[in-house]
């Protein structure tokens, strides 16, 4: 497949362009000029895009079969007031998932952040079905509204997307091995047709009270 | 306390129509801080009307007041709130794909916020309900659709920055304990009748702008809701029974006074 991976200037985009290169052509994609981390050998096809800008992003995604969205889990620092992050995100994804409807990808893997689910009482055993539940800052409510731009444009089947909730990237959120390979399940899993449903949603969680062996 | 009898109130977006009506039903009975992103009286002067028989805006003297506020710009929005008891958030940009955006999604951001750190009572933001939105997920063939359905903004970029400002307001309504009533419009028409609109039929979800400031005046001046976020159709009831309007009649106190009965009715 040709992949492309936004967020790839941050670790997660990063390490999954690095880790999905052995099997696919990636397309890495982020917002500043040289990105900090590795991106090993498909450093050379990085480009950079504000996928705000449909003139941007429409290259980006040439000739690509699939998009993982990994911007909303890591933003980074952005320039300017907190608000940024809003917009950055919001906007970006809803132009991002559009060009990638107009481009004929048929397929978005949306990485968003356990984050949102966070603030539900420690007992409460919260899955997939929970409603999130972000703080009332910039930064919490990005993910979430990434994930509801996505729903959306899948309810009106304009596009697949499989949603995966990642914690922090490491032993105690998600570790790097089930990050990558709970997106190369995502790149093959069949969305059942028969439910008609394009909207598929995810927790990936190694320990901590959203891993699997958390619900008894 | 949430309601608001008297005291201070910030309109956001008040060169609209919708502002214009507002301001018409508030200004006997509050303080006005009246703004707009462009200067009130360039509206009045330029006659910038959303459309032909769209009002316009009175500019009021002291002691209110008439301020050009930009929604995206949080700094200017929380001085705007400053000394205020309750917030109006009337902003919206339709076709731009960056304003849309940046004003009917981070502006919100910005009023919520703003209400919220300067303790204001109550806030009552704005957004629309699109009776069709030419994807199966909507409710145009449903009847007796309900204030609080979830809204489905399919791939309008008015629709959806829209919907993601009526969330993010829920989210500092329900965090913060700002208590907000979101309104939500359709169509909007004068008060008058032409005799050539007589029994020519009318929208379902139709509200006149007169009857609009009327629901800021009860939005206001309701007693305290159940919840922090409460979200109302504002249009008149009609008997092809498509929206329910009954919840602003049993929470807000209003009903729309323009029913429309010479435009359904065979004359």
């Amino acid at each position: 497949m040709k992949i492309a991976i936004t967020g790839a200037d941050r670790p997660t985009g990063a390490l999954l362009s690095r880790r999905l290169s052995d099997e696919h052509q990636i397309r890495p994609i982020g917002s500043v000029e040289q990105p900090e981390s590795d991106l090993g050998s498909v450093g050379e096809h990085y480009q950079r895009a504000d996928l705000r800008l449909p003139s941007a992003v429409r290259p980006a995604l040439a000739n690509c079969d699939v998009v993982v969205h990994c911007q909303p889990h890591d933003p980074g620092p952005q320039e300017g007031p907190e608000q940024e992050v809003l917009d950055v995100i919001a906007r970006g994804t809803y132009v991002l998932v559009n060009t990638a409807n107009e481009v004929g990808i048929g397929r978005v893997i949306l990485l968003s952040h356990l984050d949102i689910m966070q603030d539900y009482p420690e007992d409460f055993v919260v899955s997939e079905h929970w409603m999130p539940n972000p703080r009332a800052e910039a930064d919490s409510l990005a993910p979430y509204m990434a994930e509801l731009v996505c729903r959306e444009l899948a309810r009106i089947g304009k596009i697949e997307c499989l949603c995966l909730r990642l914690g922090d990237l490491g032993a105690d959120g998600t570790s790097e091995e089930d990050a990558v390979s709970a997106v190369q399940r995502a790149l093959y899993r069949e969305l059942k047709p028969e439910s008609g449903y394009q909207w598929h949603l995810e927790h990936i969680a190694s320990a901590g009270r959203f891993a699997a062996s958390a619900r008894g | 306390m949430a309601t608001v009898s008297s005291g201070n109130v910030v309109i956001f977006g008040a060169g609209g129509p919708v502002g214009a009506a507002t301001i018409a039903s508030l200004k006997d009975h509050y303080t006005l801080r009246s703004t707009d992103a462009i200067p009130l009286q360039q509206v009045v002067d330029e006659e910038r009307r959303q459309s032909p028989a769209a009002p316009l805006p009175e500019i009021l003297g002291a002691p209110h007041e008439n301020r050009v506020v930009d929604v995206r710009d949080y700094e200017q929005v929380r001085d705007a709130c400053v000394g205020m008891d309750a917030a109006i958030n009337l902003t919206v940009v339709r076709p731009h794909p960056e304003m849309a955006f940046t004003v009917n999604m981070v502006g919100a951001y910005n009023v919520a916020k703003a209400a919220a750190e300067c303790g204001l009572k109550r806030l009552i933001h704005t957004g629309p309900f699109h009776t069709g939105l030419n994807h199966s997920a909507d409710y145009w063939h449903d009847h007796e659709v309900v204030d609080d359905v979830p809204l489905h903004p399919g791939d309008s970029l008015y629709a959806m920055s829209k919907y993601l400002g009526n969330q993010v307001t829920r989210v500092f309504a329900e965090r913060q304990g700002l208590e907000t009533l979101t309104y939500l419009f359709c169509g909007f028409r004068p008060r008058e009748i032409l005799p050539e609109q007589r029994g020519r039929g009318v929208g379902s979800f139709t509200v006149s702008w007169e009857d609009t400031g009327e629901s800021i005046l009860c939005g206001l001046r309701a007693p305290a809701m159940e919840n922090p976020y409460e979200v109302f159709f504002i249009a008149a009831e009609t008997p092809d029974r498509k929206h329910r309007v009954d919840k602003a009649r049993r929470l807000l106190g209003w009903q729309a006074t323009d029913t429309w009965e010479e435009m359904y009715r065979r004359s």
